[in-house]
């Protein structure tokens, strides 16, 4: 649906220039719900200007299906209001000089292409209402809604045309946190049962692995991973991209042989990858709560002793500093019986580690 | 700090000042609705209502309201049609030379009216008008083709010089734009043209309704350019009527008390519009939002009406500073009248200059400078108070204030917001060290800002210095409408042209100095 290849997008400052998207390629197939992730300033919304027509890249193309959007070797540059994409922002820009019903209405009313008869556009509009919750608003000025509402027309105003490609540019992050949950939750839904492609913009890990099908972590106007949110929470191919999706215990050792690393915390049983030979060094990662607490010492492999050195309880769970030999675990559990200075084991299931070879 | 409305002692001198203040502003005013119950000799008039009576009576003051309107409509249409675009496209556009265009139109500003009205009368005067006489020779004709001793070229020239301000009303309102308003319109597929009509514009318009008010009530009460234009011919506006009321005609004694009825009706006509006028500023913030996010309106592509942009620009500054401007130098050079010819520019001469300084002295250049030293210094002390009273304290009748505070236009806004800006950040950090090593520094380039402009703008005012000066405290602009009003139109161009270049070096030091301050390190 969406494919880009080798973008570049730069941005002149003063002494110089910014590449905020650099020889970037991507493909977003047909019907699926891809997430950018990246911390602020590392290009996603760039990239997301770019495709919707907003942003002019330097180098390479974008073709929406069949369609050649921009190419710089054919200086073919469409306009944004002719790419038949649909935008979310941030700001959601709704008009606040226009009701719900003329925001909504707008695309099918004032677009160049495609308009309606006014009887249709009342029927599109309603049932566009209808899926964000806001039947009855039609008459509202848009000025007066909170900032739920107004996310809510930004959302029916995108999709009443049926666009191509839905872009979201960080669509949740003015929401305080209960209604992004749940607005990230219609969301997720609606794209789903409308099958509409969709590219989302967002610096929330959790928002991120929530709605994707497949995301792309981002980084320096690079794509460092493709993949499923699970399989690159589990299996991340670096160590970037294992923080970016979450706090990660680490440490730092040397490969025994034998399917074994030595750590300050002692030997530790892992999956090593193929090229880390005995004697190299490996970084060692896992997340708090596949780390196991009990309070009975435990012999079996992988498992160490340590001492309760901080207590966070977080409602659903606890989050637990362990001290184990010279180094610190996070560990996030439901058990809530320790508390600070409690002797513990630490059980660390071998196959849950995350390990990657040090390159000096 | 004041709360609840209690004032507490250290509150104590900020108040004081900010009344004595607002007692400065009301004392003219009040005064002037005094006097007009009035008639007969200063201190021993009597009351009476005649003078109503008259402004009610009287078809030649209808006549003149007549005048007014239409001038000050077509003045303020004529600025707003051609600042409006000119603002935007400086804000959101690849304009070439945006940052010129900025500085040319503070030129426009600070020049006074009534040196682009001589300009005028110079080219296009029906008797010696420069352009007049070279049409008449290039196609015979019996008489001059344009008099500019009328109520339109009055408008014309106006017109021209009220771009400024408008544009510096505008200029913030489309800089600070949130862009995505106009994306999400292009991304529901809409086209520019329409994006611009149905977005753009109504999202501008109670700014560009608040501008059109401002300029109005401003080219209501402008003297300058229908005193030049209008006299020849005898076409009164208000201000020009009050000036012939208070100024002695041979065989009548001023007509104080009338003149004060008038100012009075135009003074409660013009407060009403203010009203409304900050209503609709209120307004338009509502609409106007300034993201958080601080993305910066994308600028804009202008493409193939780029250049075809430029050239409304330039004609717009030929008009409205070139040409003027050029034919004063010229006329400061010649000896008496002629027509631009190799003849002409071989009998140029500086004696001119030498007329300026020999008829009074150095006594109007030095008046004008103590003038530009006192007058910021005086506006700064008083409405920063007012300013701090308005916008952090929480004493009642502080509205009042703002709104005593906003009756003379000539407190310019610019001056007022940009001390509220100081006040408002200065009585937050109350604690020295913070104020000094913080807040100071980030605010000097705002307050010295604000000082040159109102030095800039206390040497360019006119119609004061022609109302209220004498011999001994004669200013400058004041000495140029003497010299040519005595047709001395030779000496008085070379005056206009010595301040023209006055301003021109103080608006280069001012637009220096504000550059360093504003940079990391400068001072």
């Amino acid at each position: 649906m969406l494919s880009i290849k080798r973008l570049t997008k730069q941005f002149e400052v003063p002494g110089g220039s910014i590449r905020a998207v650099r020889d970037l390629d991507l493909t977003v197939e047909e019907g699926s719900f891809f997430v950018l992730l990246g911390p602020s300033g590392c290009g996603k919304s760039t990239l997301l200007r770019c495709v919707a027509g907003l942003e002019q890249p330097e180098e390479g193309e974008i073709r929406l299906g069949e369609r050649l959007v921009y190419s710089a070797r054919d200086n073919v540059s469409v306009d944004p209001e002719d790419r038949e994409v649909a935008m979310v922002f941030q700001t959601y820009a709704v008009w606040p000089h226009m009701t719900v019903f003329e925001n909504v209405a707008f695309p099918l009313t004032e677009a160049k292409k495609k308009r309606f008869p006014s009887a249709q556009v009342a029927a599109k509009v309603k049932e566009a209402l209808v899926l964000v919750r806001l039947s009855g608003f039609e008459r509202h000025s848009a000025a007066t809604l909170s900032g739920g509402q107004q996310q809510r027309v930004a959302l029916a105003r995108a999709l009443i045309r049926e666009p191509k490609l839905l872009l979201m540019d960080e669509p949740l992050s003015n929401l305080d946190a209960k209604l992004r949950e749940e607005m990230r939750d219609e969301i997720k839904e609606l794209t789903r049962s409308l099958g509409v492609t969709t590219l989302h913009v967002t610096h929330d890990q959790i928002e991120a692995m929530a709605l994707a099908d497949l995301m792309a972590v981002m980084y320096d106007g690079k794509i460092l991973e493709i993949g499923q949110p699970e399989a690159l929470y589990r299996n991340p191919g670096n160590r970037s991209v294992a923080e970016f999706l979450g706090r990660t215990n680490w440490l730092s050792g040397v490969v025994a042989g034998n399917g074994t690393v030595t750590t300050e915390m002692g030997l530790v049983k892992c999956p090593l990858p193929n090229r880390a030979g005995p004697g190299s060094r490996a970084s060692l990662g896992i997340r708090p709560e596949w780390v196991e607490l009990t309070a009975e010492p435990c012999q079996s492999a992988n498992s160490f002793a340590g001492t309760i050195e901080g207590r966070m309880f977080l409602g659903d769970a606890v989050l637990y500093w362990v001290r184990v030999g010279e180094s610190r675990m996070m560990v996030k559990t439901t058990l809530t019986e320790f508390s600070i200075g409690s002797r513990v084991s630490v059980v660390v299931p071998a196959e849950r580690w995350v390990v990657f070879s040090e390159t000096a | 700090m004041a709360s609840q409305g209690k004032v507490s002692r250290a509150l104590f001198p900020v108040v004081v000042v900010a009344l004595s203040g607002v007692v400065l502003i009301l004392l003219p005013l009040l005064a002037t609705g005094w006097i007009s119950f009035m008639v007969g000799v200063p201190g021993y008039g009597t009351y009476t209502l005649a003078n109503y009576l008259q402004v009610l009576l009287d078809p030649f003051g209808y006549r003149v309201l007549l005048n007014t309107l239409l001038f000050a409509l077509g003045s303020t249409a004529m600025a707003l049609v051609l600042a409006a675009p000119l603002a935007w496209s400086v804000a959101r556009t690849d304009l070439p030379y945006r940052a010129a265009v900025g500085f040319l139109l503070g030129m426009v500003l600070v020049i006074p009216g009534f040196l682009q009205g001589m300009g005028w009368a110079l080219m296009l005067s029906p008797n010696i008008g420069i352009l007049n006489r070279a049409l008449i020779e290039l196609f015979g004709l019996e008489e001059a083709p344009v008099n500019i001793y009328s109520l339109s070229g009055m408008t014309f020239a106006q017109g021209l010089s009220l771009v400024p301000p408008a544009f510096f009303i505008l200029s913030p309102v489309f800089l600070g734009m949130d862009s995505s308003f106009e994306e999400a319109a292009f991304l529901s597929g809409a086209s520019k043209l329409r994006t611009f009509l149905r977005v753009n514009l109504p999202l501008a318009a109670p700014a560009l309704v608040a501008a059109a008010i401002y300029v109005f009530v401003l080219s209501f009460a402008l003297f300058e350019v229908p005193a030049v234009l209008g006299f020849p011919d005898r076409i009164f506006v208000f201000s020009t009527m009050l000036y012939f009321f208070v100024h002695i005609q041979q065989g009548t004694l001023p007509e104080y008390g009338l003149a004060a009825a008038y100012g009075s009706v135009v003074m409660i006509v013009s407060v009403l519009m203010a009203t409304y006028y900050a209503k609709l500023v209120k307004q338009s913030r509502r609409f106007v939002t300034i993201t958080g996010k601080g993305r910066r309106g994308k600028t804009l592509s202008l493409g193939k009406w780029r250049s075809l942009a430029f050239s409304v620009v330039s004609v717009y500054f030929i008009l409205a500073l070139v040409l003027p401007m050029l034919v004063l130098v010229y006329y400061s050079f010649l000896p008496f009248f002629k027509l631009p010819s190799l003849d002409a520019v071989s009998s140029f001469t500086f004696k001119n200059y030498v007329n300026v300084y020999t008829r009074q002295g150095a006594r109007p250049l030095i008046n004008t400078g103590i003038l530009i030293t006192l007058v910021p210094m005086a506006v700064v002390l008083v409405a920063m108070p007012i300013s701090w009273l308005v916008v952090r304290s929480r004493l009642r009748g502080r509205f009042v204030i703002d709104n005593i505070a906003f009756l003379p236009l000539a407190v310019p806004r610019i001056v007022l917001s940009v001390s509220l800006l100081y006040i408002a950040l200065i009585s937050r950090n109350l604690i020295p060290r913070v104020l000094r090593r913080i807040t100071a520094p980030l605010l000097k380039p705002a307050l010295f800002g604000a000082w040159f402009w109102i030095m800039l703008l206390s040497f360019r005012e006119v119609t004061m210095a022609v109302m209220l000066s004498s011999a001994d405290s004669i200013v400058f602009p004041a000495q140029i409408w003497v010299l040519w009003n005595r047709a001395l139109p030779h000496d008085a161009a070379a005056a206009a042209v010595m301040l023209a270049g006055i301003a021109l070096i103080l608006m280069l030091v001012t637009r220096r100095l504000i550059q360093r301050l504003s940079t990391p390190g400068g001072f």
